[in-house]
């Protein structure tokens, strides 16, 4: 209560000092319901309508990435979110990388029934060429004395993970800076480059020209990313969001925590008009825990997850394949439990929020090798192809070079996997192309009505045989990475 | 009797083969008996399959059907814009609601999936019951902004047209514009900017011309006016949105757990249809093994059949066939206990009761031997071509030869001993002449055990005085056989006999150019009449007589007939043969016998002559010539000869 009191206190003092115009910014909050970290989607609408009710002018810049993946994203495709972001007072969306996640035409659909414009500067829509339906390039908005636009840069690996080439990306300054010059020649005197991590690794950044802000979307703990340029990074399902004063001069960043506020009672009624009655399907008991669990992203991005080998299990008894192979990126619970847990179906969704559904694909032992490899071979990133497995184990050593990182790759019993083709299960996504793996060349042996349910219900059903489960680690992953001193 | 009771008990070979049929047999039931008990247990299967398996499937299956369809309906219910047809989707997800609830009814009883799946079926009706409230209120506030819209539209451009003041026009004007903005531009945030400038622009109008502004107030800013009433169609239409989200949720519930059901069941029947397939695998393997003991069983019926029967055939084949003699050992090997080693046990006796006959038999022919050799007789042995024995006698028969094969023999006797079949003798016609003793030996030829080897006996015996014997029985019987060929009356040869000459002259080719004379005593029948019958022998008498004179001892002369008589002559010429018969014509005449028939007074003969020329006449054509010629010489007057000359009747001389 006194450090809710300091902050808007703080704050309150602070815009009478300055008397500065704000930009509030997030991304990467596609969680509909509220966490222990303290992330709650009605809490950040309490601090939102805080702020702009107050007599200062006040944007909220949405860094995308939220409309999926959540239990309802499966469903309505993102347009409960959409729904949530009306009421959020989002003043403009960045659209990002899992907006996509079905598709252009249903970011198009969406763009009708939100109260805010949309925008993406570098990305057009192959069928057409030109920007992506009801989404545009930039967008000019009044903040007191100023004119913010606001331009999206998305990386080119979208057409990796979920536009599959149906998109032509600018990954180029020069796309950027023509449009900075655009937007300068139609007013605008504040410029924010909403973008992601990827890509500004791929272009020099420093020869961007004419940007004031770059607001990079990731779920991290919000922080000052450079100052010059200035970047920040944003996003996550936690307490955090990032909080500009612009001024004439230029701007500085502070993060809020909103774990302490009270939750907005109009976003709880839109969450709940999403979710009242879904209890009956979402608080239904599957199992408990009998020893602590983790489904922690550095865990299961690099290394063998309890939670990991868990769905890795259920998915194979599932489709009985020989092996399971899925990537750890498609697991988003982030969180630990401890021993005693009850696992309801809310958990699991949250968990793989991306649905998704498996497949059974018939391959050969090098096949098998050379996907392993691919797993491992952005691992220094946490990247989220890295394969969490089941009916294998495998050694990697970070420290060779891409391609030739598995030392060693077993069957569960520790036998040798012999020459010859095996039955492996992997999710729609990688099998689609999915974080660049490439399934073209093998065969799909499961059937069509079996690769309709979704992962999720997959693991329900599995942990629902069981009235208590040891989540363990038994040593299909081990990382053999000499420690440099 | 002793040998059958042996054989019987477990050694038995009839009761040890019978047992290993009857196991078979019983093999074979258990085979029956197991392919029952599975066939039947297939069955079970197969009915539970089909009795509750599979029409669990198929509510399963419909109720995807209503699931499906609810589905549909819902879709349908949020995008309904008549209430009437919304009321109908109602009823109609009402009846699909029910039927659903129905079929999981019947598949509810112990199963806690689907009485959990039946509670969430049923949440669907009151959510999409509550799509479709939230639509009819959002077509309801849809309506009325539409109404009011027009109205606040109407308005203005009326107070447009009354204002003067050109700033409170152009305030005028852009709500105008505004208004009409709101309708057509497609974000809601677009429409946010332009209630936001509306509202502004009211603002303006409220201190500028109270006038126009009053009228407007109510229809665009008071509770029921446009601008609230577009924030509750965004509420509303958030609220569908919403809605169908859940409803799609819970329905995607449905239908997952509808699926999964489905699956486990599916599953459920699949494992069925394995463990019938298993079931009947096992059924396979385990009638394999039966089968291969009944193979087995076979394999050691014909292992102990060969050992115990085929082997003891072929031994006992062997016995009989070479061996001759049956030892302890052998009826040992047979095992005297069953049928076979009593079998060979007779065998024996019989054999042993043999070799003692051969015993005896070779006793009796050493016997023989010494008689052989002690006695006269003339006897050889001959084994194999080989002389092994000659008694004296025999010897000196051919002293003169060296005897040592039956080679060196005279081939007549060679002859003689190949012509006789074993155990016969020759015919005293066809015994053996010896020149040097003047005598007949009669040959005989016998089998004998002769120093161990099957030889055989020839022996002589002289039959000489039988052959003489023989030989005097047959002058006399010769004598018998010509007087048998002699005519009685006159001594002549008689007809048959003549007839036999003709025979053997038929088969010989040899030409012999011979004649034959025919005679015949002119009117003998009227001599026969007048004087009787026993003057006329007497005078058949008289002319055979002159015949029989005047015929030369190569000729032969024969009564051919009554008064017919005939000369033979064989290698003769025609002047010979016609001397002859001039001859005898004359003779009888000259006897001068009175014949009061005659015109020669006296008694006479008529004689026809015909001598073959070539080798192609036969006798009885040169008879019949001779016949012709006779004729013709009765016909010249009688008591002539006539000659047969180059195929024409001669002068009759």
């Amino acid at each position: 209560m006194i450090k809710k009191l300091f902050v808007v206190l703080s704050m309150y003092m602070f815009s009478m000092m300055a008397h500065a115009d704000k930009i509030i910014f997030t991304s990467n909050v596609p969680e509909l319901f509220a966490q222990e970290n303290g992330y709650s989607l009605a809490k950040m609408a309490t601090v939102v309508k805080r702020l702009k009710s107050s007599n200062e002018p006040v944007l909220f810049v949405h860094g995308g990435d939220s409309l999926s993946p959540n239990p309802l994203s499966v469903y309505d495709k993102g347009a409960h979110m959409i729904s949530i972001m009306n009421e959020l007072g989002v003043d403009v969306l960045a659209v990002n990388q899992r907006e996509f996640k079905d598709g252009i035409d249903q970011v198009t659909l969406l763009s009708t029934q939100a109260q805010f414009p949309m925008v993406l500067t570098n990305l057009l829509d192959r069928r057409s060429m030109q920007p992506v339906e009801g989404v545009q390039p930039y967008v000019l908005l009044p903040l007191g004395e100023h004119s913010i636009a606001v331009l999206m840069a998305v990386s080119e690996n979208i057409n990796t993970t979920f536009l599959f080439n149906k998109a032509f990306v600018y990954e180029t300054v020069e796309h950027i800076n023509r449009w900075v010059q655009q937007v300068r020649s139609s007013g605008a005197t504040k410029v924010i480059l909403v973008t992601e991590r990827d890509f500004l690794k791929s272009v020099p950044v420093h020869s961007i020209e004419g940007v004031d802000m770059m607001m990079v979307t990731q779920d991290v703990e919000d922080h000052q990313v450079s100052s010059s340029p200035w970047i920040f990074a944003s996003g996550g399902v936690d307490d955090e969001m990032t909080l500009i004063d612009v001024t004439k001069d230029g701007q500085t960043a502070s993060v809020l925590h909103i774990a302490e506020e009270e939750p907005d009672a109009a976003m709880t009624q839109v969450i709940e008009r999403y979710t009242s009655q879904l209890d009956v399907v979402l608080g239904q008991q599957l199992t408990r825990l009998s020893g602590p669990m983790d489904s922690q992203r550095d865990t299961l991005r690099s290394a063998e997850s309890s939670w990991g080998n868990i769905v890795m299990d259920a998915i194979r008894q599932y489709t009985h394949a020989d092996f399971s192979l899925i990537i750890g990126g498609s697991i988003r619970g982030y969180r630990d439990y401890e021993a005693g847990y009850v696992l309801t179906r809310r958990d699991i969704q949250r968990e793989l929020p991306f649905g998704g559904t498996v497949y059974v694909v018939r391959i050969t032992k090098a096949k098998l090798k050379q996907v392993l490899e691919h797993g491992v071979s952005q691992v220094e990133g946490l990247d989220g192809r890295f394969l969490q497995v089941s009916g294998l184990h495998y050694k990697y050593d970070a420290s060779r070079p891409v391609g030739q990182r598995i030392v060693e790759m077993l069957h569960s019993n520790n036998r040798e996997i012999d020459e010859g083709e095996y039955t492996v299960a992997i999710s729609d996504y990688m099998l689609e192309g999915g974080d660049d793996y490439d399934f073209s060349d093998a065969t799909v042996v499961s059937d069509k009505v079996s690769s309709q349910r979704l992962i999720w219900n997959i693991v329900s059903d599995y942990l629902e045989q069981y009235d208590e489960i040891q989540p363990v680690i038994e040593g299909r992953i081990v990382n053999v990475t000499p420690i440099l001193p | 009797m002793e040998v059958e009771q042996k054989a019987s008990g477990l050694k038995s070979l009839r009761f040890r083969i019978a047992a290993a049929v009857l196991f078979m047999l019983l093999l074979m039931l258990l085979t029956s008996g197991i392919s029952f008990f599975y066939f039947f247990k297939l069955k079970s299967a197969v009915n539970q399959q089909s009795q509750q398996a599979l029409p669990e499937l198929q509510v399963l299956n419909s109720a995807q059907l209503n699931i499906t369809r609810l589905a549909n309906l819902a879709i349908e219910v949020s995008n309904s814009t008549s209430p009437a047809y919304s009321r109908i989707l109602m009823s109609q997800v009402r009846e699909q609601v029910d039927e659903l609830k129905h079929s999981l009814e019947l598949l509810a009883e112990n199963n806690a999936q689907i009485k959990r799946l039946m509670d969430v079926v049923g949440k669907v009706e009151p959510s999409v019951t509550n799509i479709s409230l939230s639509k009819s209120m959002l077509d309801q506030v849809d309506k009325a902004l539409n109404e009011r819209l027009f109205s606040a539209m109407t308005v203005t451009l009326a107070s447009f047209n009354q204002a003067n003041d050109k700033e409170v026009k152009q305030i005028l004007g852009e709500i105008t514009s505004d208004l009409a903005q709101l309708i057509t531009r497609p974000h809601l945030y677009e429409q946010n900017q332009i209630t936001a400038r509306l509202v502004k622009q009211m603002q303006q109008l409220q201190q500028q011309a109270l006038i126009h502004y009053k009228p407007l107030e109510p229809l665009l800013l008071s509770p029921r006016g446009v601008l609230e009433l577009l924030s509750k169609r965004e509420i509303h239409n958030s609220e569908v949105v919403g809605l169908t989200t859940q409803n799609r949720i819970l329905l995607g519930n449905i239908v997952d757990f509808g699926h999964r059901v489905y699956m486990d069941n599916e599953a459920n029947v699949a494992q069925q249809a394995q463990a019938i397939s298993k079931n009947s695998n096992d059924f396979i393997n385990v009638l394999m093994l039966v089968l291969l003991v009944q193979l087995m069983v076979a394999a050691a019926l014909m292992v102990y059949l060969h050992k115990h029967l085929f082997r003891r055939l072929y031994a006992l084949k062997g016995l009989v066939g070479q061996r001759k003699k049956i030892t302890a050992h052998d009826v040992a090997f047979f095992d005297e206990r069953n049928e076979l080693g009593s079998l060979v046990k007779q065998l024996q006796t019989y054999l042993e009761t043999i070799s003692k006959q051969q015993a005896q038999i070779e006793s009796t022919s050493l016997q023989l031997q010494s008689v052989i050799k002690h006695s006269h007789m003339m006897a050889a042995v001959i084994y194999q071509d080989e002389i092994l024995y000659l008694s004296e006698p025999f010897y000196q028969l051919f002293k003169d030869r060296e005897l040592k094969s039956i080679h060196d023999f005279p081939d007549d006797f060679q002859r003689r001993i190949a012509s006789i079949q074993i155990g016969d003798l020759t015919t005293l016609e066809s015994a053996y002449w010896d020149v040097h003793r003047q005598s007949w030996f009669q040959v005989s030829k016998d089998n004998i055990l002769w120093e161990g080897k099957k030889a055989y006996l020839i022996s002589l015996t002289d039959v000489s005085s039988q052959v003489r014997a023989e030989q005097e029985f047959r002058k006399t019987l010769s004598v018998v056989e010509s007087e048998s060929k002699l005519d009685a009356l006159t001594g002549l040869y008689n007809r048959k006999l003549f007839e036999d000459q003709v025979a053997s002259l038929k088969q010989t080719t040899e030409f012999m150019s011979f004649a034959v004379l025919l005679f015949d005593v002119d009117f003998f029948k009227q001599y026969n009449d007048k004087l009787g019958h026993l003057q006329g022998d007497q005078v058949l008498k008289m002319v055979a007589s002159v015949i029989k004179r005047n015929t030369p001892s190569k000729g032969m002369a024969i009564r051919y007939g009554g008064e017919e008589l005939l000369v033979f002559l064989p290698k003769a010429n025609s002047s010979e043969a016609l001397e002859i018969a001039q001859d005898i014509v004359e003779e009888v005449y000259q006897q001068h016998v009175p014949h009061p028939s005659s015109p020669h007074q006296y008694l006479s003969v008529s004689c026809g002559v015909s001598v073959q020329e070539s080798s192609s006449d036969s006798l009885l054509k040169v008879f019949d010539q001779a016949d012709k010629c006779l004729y013709q010489a009765k016909k010249s007057g009688r008591n002539r000869v006539t000659l047969w000359q180059d195929g024409n009747l001669g002068d009759s001389l």
